[in-house]
């Protein structure tokens, strides 16, 4: 029988689940280590919760070394005079499910950022991160005021330098 | 010694940023006091100049002295606590939320994660739409991943990294047009305090303290068993004098007798020349770092001009020959640059000679983990290595009232400290500054029978067999086979040497504990020692 850890909600919801998926987050990790199997999470609201501990349940499954002290070490070692990157999820059914997942409006996905943030479940922090990018990739000025709903306070004179800046640099990009 | 753990490249300070931030430098924000009301800028438009008086005065009411170098291109970023004498934290009074939207909910750290993903032209669109994300899409930590990642080594730097693009991405010299806002009444601990740490001068009492044993002209014998054998940390003095590079290491000549050859900075590699114009102009947290192990090679005067002080020729590792891992690096860096808290994980000892300029060192024994530092259970990594500056401003005062202080020292021209085996260390360079550090395994005592517990041979061998070995162990090119190669060339060359040694020690272990450094009864080796040959 796999043992169990108790997370609460910041309003009151209380959810069981497996060690091992609990240990996706290294909070959760340490706090447990010093023996304690009921953990308030108070900054959490349940609805964020559900999702997060749907996230952890899948890659629990997934992943057979949840501490992964070398993830970014040996990607280094390997390579050791170029730009490491951030690892990639390299099962691509794994990556499908991730692409369904952050499929949320802006408002779900800061939350889900931030309590993963909180948790230290640095897969997922790194996941939404990437998806908020995606969505200002790509876009005119206009487009992402739009898209986060962005107060344009610049004068028109700073708007006219800043495009003439703009232009000057990528007009051949 | 450069440090290893940060994610990045092993051996190397913590230079290079990656595409990603990395996401195990969490920035431990302290929260500012309140700036005197006299010190803000005004609320109203103000002329430039101001601002940037106001802010060099602030820095000064916290007990800062700004770097002279040149930038003046910053915005009048201030700390929250400022907020509150406006008359409360409402959005309308900081930029910052204005012109976020949704985006206002998420802390400024992972907000620049985000901002991190995106290419030089979404970064530049994203600049555009609104105040606040100008001062975020304009922080250059961003540019410099950008330029480094598409120019490598091969960029004129023109102060500030996201000039430096734009500058080499059309292809133009002269300088390109200057940044033209300054946003005022932005409020964000987390920017100010990238600002400040990249504006400051080390504090006078960082430096007060120098507690490090010195000599001059001792022995090779009085060396090995005063400091080497009980791993004690020493600062040598007079062992510099018969080198050429002493004399001869300057600018100039650097830049001419190496060209065009391109050594390690970072995550690229760059000319001696554009290397200078860089560090020259840079204002960073972190500046990027010279960092060559090969420099011997690639310059062969280099290499020629220095010779290794005569305490350290005992190098266990050199009967791998050809084939030993990275074990000497040329380092040139700008005040500001060094390496936080690290151990070679290599198990070796290590020396640091100061050719030009001079740096402050922080060290601590190995059984004492500095605070603010958390290693990793096998000490490969170090999870949020703050950066030098905010080790100073966060943690250096409280392991001032502790019984057991760390050593420091200020190293300058013509002095080399000793780094031993297992120790924590922390560098940094106080000005512009060339040093020669290398690593060695020191060979055993003929004798036995001496004082020594933990033998660094048997360490060296230990360490090579752990299973994350490979990833640890720069430099080779055959990592796998390295145990094995090390073992052969050592019972070649030293026939029945471990046998001996490995009998010995077990013998020590089932005595009675030797004290410590700092008088504690444990040696943090000793008690997780496994070794066997079989």
């Amino acid at each position: 029988m796999a043992k169990m850890i108790k997370l609460v909600s910041g309003d009151g919801a209380e959810f069981e689940v497996e060690e091992e998926v609990a240990f996706q987050s290294k909070i959760i990790k340490d706090i447990v280590a010093d023996a304690d199997d009921v953990i308030p999470l108070p900054t959490v609201s349940s609805k964020v919760l559900i999702q997060v501990i749907e996230y952890c349940r899948k890659h629990a499954a997934v992943n057979s070394f949840p501490l992964s002290p070398s993830s970014s070490a040996a990607a280094a070692a390997s390579s050791s005079s170029s730009i490491s990157y951030s690892k990639p999820v390299s099962d691509p059914a794994l990556r499908a499910w991730d692409n369904e997942f952050v499929k949320l409006n802006n408002s779900s996905l800061f939350d889900i950022v931030i309590a993963a943030n909180y948790l230290d479940i640095e897969e997922l922090v790194d996941l939404v991160l990437e998806t908020v990018a995606d969505r200002i990739k790509g876009k005119q000025a206009q487009e992402i005021r739009r898209q986060f709903n962005i107060e344009n306070d610049f004068t028109p004179e700073e708007e006219e330098a800043l495009r003439r800046e703009n232009s000057w640099a990528f007009q051949n990009n | 010694m450069p440090s290893t753990f940060h994610g990045l490249t092993r051996r190397k300070p913590p230079a290079a940023i990656t595409k990603k931030k990395n996401k195990k430098r969490k920035r431990s924000v302290i929260a500012f006091p309140k700036m005197a009301p006299e010190l803000c800028p005004e609320v109203e438009e103000v002329e430039d100049e101001e601002d940037e008086e106001d802010m060099e005065e602030g820095a000064e009411v916290l007990g800062f002295k700004l770097k002279p170098s040149a930038s003046s291109r910053f915005h009048a970023i201030q700390p929250l606590g400022n907020l509150l004498l406006l008359g409360g934290p409402s959005s309308s009074a900081n930029a910052r939320d204005v012109g976020l939207g949704a985006l206002r909910i998420l802390p400024d750290d992972l907000l620049l994660d985000v901002l991190a993903f995106l290419p030089a032209r979404d970064l530049a669109v994203l600049s555009s739409t609104s105040r606040s994300l100008y001062v975020f899409g304009t922080h250059d930590p961003l540019w410099r991943t950008l330029v480094l990642e598409r120019f490598h080594g091969d960029f004129l730097f023109c102060g500030s990294w996201r000039s430096t693009y734009l500058a080499s991405a059309s292809r133009t010299l002269p300088l390109p047009p200057s940044e033209t806002l300054v946003i005022r009444n932005f409020y964000s601990d987390y920017l100010f305090q990238s600002w400040l740490c990249a504006s400051i001068e080390m504090k006078p009492e960082w430096l007060k303290i120098d507690n490090i044993e010195r000599r001059r002209g001792i022995s090779v014998e009085e060396f090995i068993d005063t400091f080497e054998d009980p791993n004690k940390p020493v600062l040598l003095q007079g062992c510099l004098d018969t080198w050429p590079a002493m004399k001869r290491w300057n600018r100039e000549r650097l830049v001419r007798i190496c060209s065009d050859v391109k050594f390690a900075v970072g995550p690229v590699e760059m000319t001696m020349e554009r290397y200078f114009k860089y560090s020259d102009a840079a204002k960073e947290e972190r500046p990027l770092y010279l960092f060559d192990p090969k420099f011997a090679d690639k310059v062969l005067e280099l290499g020629s001009e220095y010779e290794v002080p005569i305490y350290f020729r005992e190098d266990l590792f050199s009967v791998l020959g050809k084939e030993r891992p990275d074990y000497r690096w040329i380092i040139i860096g700008p005040a500001g640059s060094g390496s936080s808290f690290h151990v070679d994980p290599n198990s070796t000892s290590a020396w640091n000679a100061v050719i030009k300029g001079s740096k402050k060192w922080v060290m601590f024994p190995p059984e004492i983990v500095p605070p603010g530092v958390h290693p990793s259970a096998d000490g490969a990594e170090v999870a949020c290595p703050v950066s030098i500056m905010e080790w100073f401003m966060n943690f250096y005062a409280a392991c001032r009232t502790w019984k057991k202080r760390p050593v420091e020292c200020v190293c300058r021209a013509g002095e080399v400290v000793f780094v031993p085996n297992g120790w924590w260390h922390l560098v940094i360079n106080l000005e512009d500054s060339i040093a020669i550090t290398q690593n060695y395994f020191e060979k055993l005592p003929p004798c036995l029978c001496g004082a020594l517990v933990r033998s660094n041979l048997l360490n060296v061998l230990d360490f090579l067999q752990k299973p994350n070995a490979r990833e640890l162990v720069s430099g080779t090119k055959d990592r796998v086979n390295l145990f094995d190669k090390f073992k052969t060339a050592i019972d070649a060359s030293y026939p029945g040497m471990i046998h001996e040694v490995t009998a010995k020690v077990q013998e020590k272990m089932a005595e009675k504990k030797r004290p410590s450094f700092w008088e504690s009864v444990t040696d943090a080796k000793a008690g997780g020692f496994k070794f066997s040959l079989i």
